[in-house]
């Protein structure tokens, strides 16, 4: 895939970060708990690889924020570390750790990136964001309880999405990349 | 507020925050309320602020009680309380001054300032022009896309998918059926953008070429002044 065409996918994935969480709202608390904005990071890295992953996962966020508002300016530096780290590790994972099923490639692609997201994550609200009042059970259940549904959602939607986009010819398959 | 440049306003919003998270009460209780007044001399600003603020408040809510009863050396105490507050009254303050920028600053603007701000980051070989080209594409994509997923959702409404449903796996059908239809259609229009690109020549970022003039006036300086010294009166006071 050239330069260009990542730069193109990545940008689109941007752009959906904000139209995703915009489409959901009409479901209440669906950015807490189906947590849309990951779904678009996660397939960048995966498809374009870690560099441009990278820059969704730290653009998307910031122009939600910027046009909707959504997430709100509190939550915004530890979301973008969180997707950034989403981004990068799906990116890094399918470059350098293949499996001969793709579908396993994937899988441990996405597992990684989003317990190694959530760490960074909780790490830079302890150390930063929310010094002081940062616990590892407020991380656990921010991250892992009220997020379960939006964890299997994503385990489900983003191959489920990469399998209609190869059949659909408009990405290479992931034996090829 | 309007007249400073985006480069300016970004920077500021940087520095208040900086400011806002190292200071002492006297000091959060100064810049909340210099952050009022802006808001309150901003056109719009005031109501775009009390929106996202109303949007917000159970989140605030939530932050409190949980501080209160959980960050002290006890359950529920004044100390847990006393830091409940402090983080709200940070977040309060930089949501405000973030929707005070965005009320009185264009999207492409901000996302310009915003790879003004990063280009120090070549150093480190970090791609700035690739971000900056994917910042002012995905601009362009929103409302096409935004579009597109209002047409999916009337077509699928019309095919009997409906949004209503309880549970996780009814949400979840009606998200599968909106969001593969929105990739592939993203993924076509990205795809035929690429290769209008690539038809032109174009095969990284730094082929595009842009002028982007930074005017810096007294009012950009007298702004970041205020805000570097309230910065300094974060750190000293």
């Amino acid at each position: 895939m050239s330069t260009i065409k990542k730069t193109v996918i990545a940008a689109v994935c941007v752009a959906l970060c904000t139209v995703f969480p915009m489409a959901f709202h009409a479901i209440p608390k669906a950015g807490l708990i189906y947590t849309p904005m990951h779904i678009p990071v996660l397939l960048c890295g995966l498809i374009t690889g870690p560099v441009t992953g990278f820059i969704c996962g730290l653009a998307g966020p910031l122009i939600s924020s910027l046009l909707t508002g959504m997430p709100a300016s509190a939550m915004l530096p530890s979301m973008m570390a969180e997707l950034a780290v989403y981004g990068l590790v799906t990116g890094l994972m399918c470059s350098f750790v293949k499996f001969t099923k793709p579908s396993v490639t994937v899988y441990v692609a996405l597992v990684t990136a989003l317990i190694a997201g959530r760490v960074v994550g909780g790490l830079l609200k302890a150390l930063i964001f929310s010094a002081g009042s940062y616990s590892l059970s407020v991380w656990f259940t921010s991250y892992f309880v009220t997020c379960l549904p939006g964890i299997i959602i994503q385990l489900i939607f983003v191959p489920a999405v990469m399998i209609a986009l190869e059949k659909a010819r408009l990405i290479p398959p992931l034996e090829s990349r | 507020m309007t007249k400073l440049s985006a480069l300016t306003k970004v920077l500021c919003l940087i520095i208040l925050t900086s400011a806002m998270i190292l200071s002492g009460w006297v000091m959060k209780f100064i810049i909340l309320a210099f952050t009022l007044f802006i808001a309150i001399m901003t056109p719009s600003g005031m109501e775009k602020t009390l929106r996202q603020l109303s949007s917000v408040k159970w989140f605030f809510l939530f932050l409190l009680v949980l501080n209160t009863l959980f960050s002290g050396d006890g359950i529920f105490t004044y100390m847990g309380f006393l830091t409940g507050v402090r983080i709200t009254v940070n977040c309060i303050t930089v949501i405000m001054l973030s929707s005070v920028l965005t009320s009185c600053t264009g999207a492409g603007d901000t996302a310009d300032a915003v790879s003004l701000l990063l280009s120090p980051l070549k150093l480190v070989f970090f791609p700035v022009k690739q971000t900056a080209l994917i910042l002012s594409l995905s601009l362009q994509f929103i409302p096409m896309l935004t579009e597109e997923a209002e047409r999916i959702r009337k077509a699928q409404r019309l095919r009997g998918v409906s949004d209503e449903g309880k549970g996780i796996i009814a949400k979840a059908k009606a998200m599968l059926s909106l969001v593969i239809p929105l990739f592939v259609i993203a993924f076509q229009r990205a795809d035929r953008l690429a290769l209008a690109m690539e038809a032109r020549g174009i095969e990284s970022a730094g082929d595009i070429r842009t002028s982007k003039h930074v005017r810096v006036s007294f009012r950009d300086v007298l702004a970041l002044f205020i805000s570097l010294l309230l910065l300094s009166g974060g750190i000293f006071l």
